[in-house]
């Protein structure tokens, strides 16, 4: 630990601390995740085995990249970060004030499913994609993917992992109803969540308990049946007795989104898992295709630039 | 790499054509196959670790302990994937460090908790393991070697094992999954 300088506490989790700290030889700011296992009567704890396993395997410009690993005699653990600022959540906030953004929302969205586009085809599944997992550095413009804590990796054909995943407001209907198997379409539909709270700085489906929450899914996805997704009716949580609610427009709620990004959106909160589209296909979608002019025209967005448009197409593919 | 190729032979059937089971993953099955047969590739065990690495252990002594892990995974309802990469991790850590007889067991329940730590949705407590052993891998022991296990692996802990695989040429030799046990068991 020689090579790094503890600074002041930035957060703490539910194992261990997060300083910021400085690579002194370097001077590169940075995050350290700190811990011992000896307080953790079970030894290195499987989440911190999880992350780190499974980030010290990714090289890609929008998933946060890990630096080293530390440990010394006395079972302290050290997990160096590069140290971002800002996460999604603080910049809505602050920098996301009104519709006007539409530019800075879409190359988020872009950076966003590269990443999960990335991870999936390392066959890792996040499961716990919120605002506040993504970081964003503003002087490079890039977003990035953060706190693996909850990815797995997955084998195929995919057998059953653990239910309790992803934060309620982003959970996908298929772990919602308890659907044993899931796969990595359950992140993508936490990217349309986190889409649609980027438009309108609210959270579309926002209920106080799972139940309630489903509910808030089906009025205004519909509810599904055996016609639309397969296999619903048998789903352990499939609620009795729930009004047959019919799909809204989904143009109504977001009146300021051109119409390519309104079918993505829906196409991303697909209730159907199987239908639901996939990172690598959404970014192929005409919402992300090239614009004409008229748009180069509109109000330069604040602070994020956007990408060049040439620059779209190569993007998509794994570096 | 494999799936591509194979979809522009007409005769080989493109075993990622079925896009209606999502568990398959076909969309990013092909990706993902050539990305773990570039990590099989650079984390690979070393061969003949028992001959220039080894002085006090024999490859008798490894087969009882992993026919001990099996029954302890059997024991543990674990899941395959974990006994597997359990297999693995203790191979990767015996191409390199010397160790004595006396600790081979260790060496392998503790490789054991850190691949359920991995794979298990509920992996078994430390003291089930140390329990396990009649208590002859205390707590204490356990844990320093679970550091230094993952120390000396810096966390690699991501390697494809033959189950990985067996299960992609299944596929392709069109057999039909419904007793995968039974074709794992020849493993």
């Amino acid at each position: 630990m020689e090579k790094y300088k503890l600074g002041k506490v930035i957060g703490i989790g539910a194992y261990g601390i997060v300083h910021r700290g400085l690579n002194l030889e370097t001077n590169q700011i940075v995050a350290i995740k700190r811990f011992y296992t000896f307080d953790c009567k079970n030894g290195v704890p499987y989440t911190t085995i999880q992350e780190i396993s499974m980030l010290i395997e990714m090289y890609h410009i929008n998933i946060v990249k890990l630096l080293d690993v530390i440990s010394n005699t006395k079972n302290e653990w050290y997990i160096i970060f590069e140290y971002l600022d800002l996460d999604l959540e603080k910049y809505m906030v602050t920098y996301l004030k009104d519709s006007m953004e539409k530019h800075t929302i879409k190359y988020i969205m872009h950076q966003i499913l590269s990443g999960v586009m990335y991870c999936h085809k390392h066959r890792i599944m996040h499961r716990d994609l919120t605002p506040d997992k993504l970081l964003i550095d503003l002087n490079a413009s890039v977003v990035k993917i953060a706190d693996f804590g909850m990815a797995r990796a997955f084998d195929f054909p995919l057998r059953a992992y653990s239910p309790e995943v992803v934060t309620t407001w982003y959970r996908a209907p298929e772990i919602l109803l308890g659907s044993p198997v899931y796969t990595t379409a359950v992140d993508v539909w936490s990217v349309g969540c986190i889409f649609a709270k980027m438009l309108t700085r609210q959270n579309l489906f926002a209920g106080a308990s799972k139940n309630e929450h489903l509910r808030k899914i089906f009025s205004i996805m519909g509810t599904p049946n055996e016609r639309t997704w397969p296999g619903v009716t048998s789903l352990p949580y499939y609620p009795a007795g729930l009004p047959e609610y019919y799909p809204e427009n989904l143009e109504e709620f977001f009146p300021d989104l051109e119409p390519a990004g309104v079918d993505l959106l829906s196409e991303m909160l697909c209730m159907n898992p199987a239908r639901r589209i996939s990172a690598h296909r959404a970014l192929q979608h005409a919402y992300f295709k090239k614009k004409k002019r008229k748009e180069k025209k509109e109000k330069k967005m604040m602070i994020l630039d956007p990408i060049e448009e040439e620059k779209e197409e190569e993007d998509d593919d794994d570096p | 790499v494999c799936g591509k190729l194979m979809s522009t032979n007409p005769d080989v059937r493109d075993i990622d054509s079925d896009h209606k089971d999502p568990r398959l993953c076909s969309l990013y099955a092909p990706d993902i196959y050539s990305n773990l047969r570039a990590v099989e590739f650079i984390r690979r065990p070393c061969s003949n670790f028992m001959e220039t690495v080894q002085r006090d252990i024999t490859q008798s002594m490894r087969g009882i302990l992993v026919d001990w892990l099996v029954e302890v995974s059997e024991e543990f309802k674990l899941v395959p994937d974990t006994l597997y990469l359990t297999v693995h991790l203790i191979d990767l850590f015996l191409s390199q460090n010397y160790i004595e007889r006396q600790r081979l067991k260790l060496l392998g329940i503790t490789c054991m908790l850190i691949a359920s730590k991995y794979e298990e949705i509920r992996a078994p407590r430390v003291e089930e393991f140390c329990f396990i052993t009649d208590n002859t891998c205390p707590r204490g022991e356990v844990l320093t070697m679970e550091s230094q296990v993952l120390n000396y692996l810096g966390f690699q802990l991501a390697a494809p094992t033959a189950k990985s695989f067996l299960r992609r040429f299944l596929r392709a030799a069109q057999a039909i999954y419904k007793t995968p046990s039974l074709e794992l068991e020849f493993l």
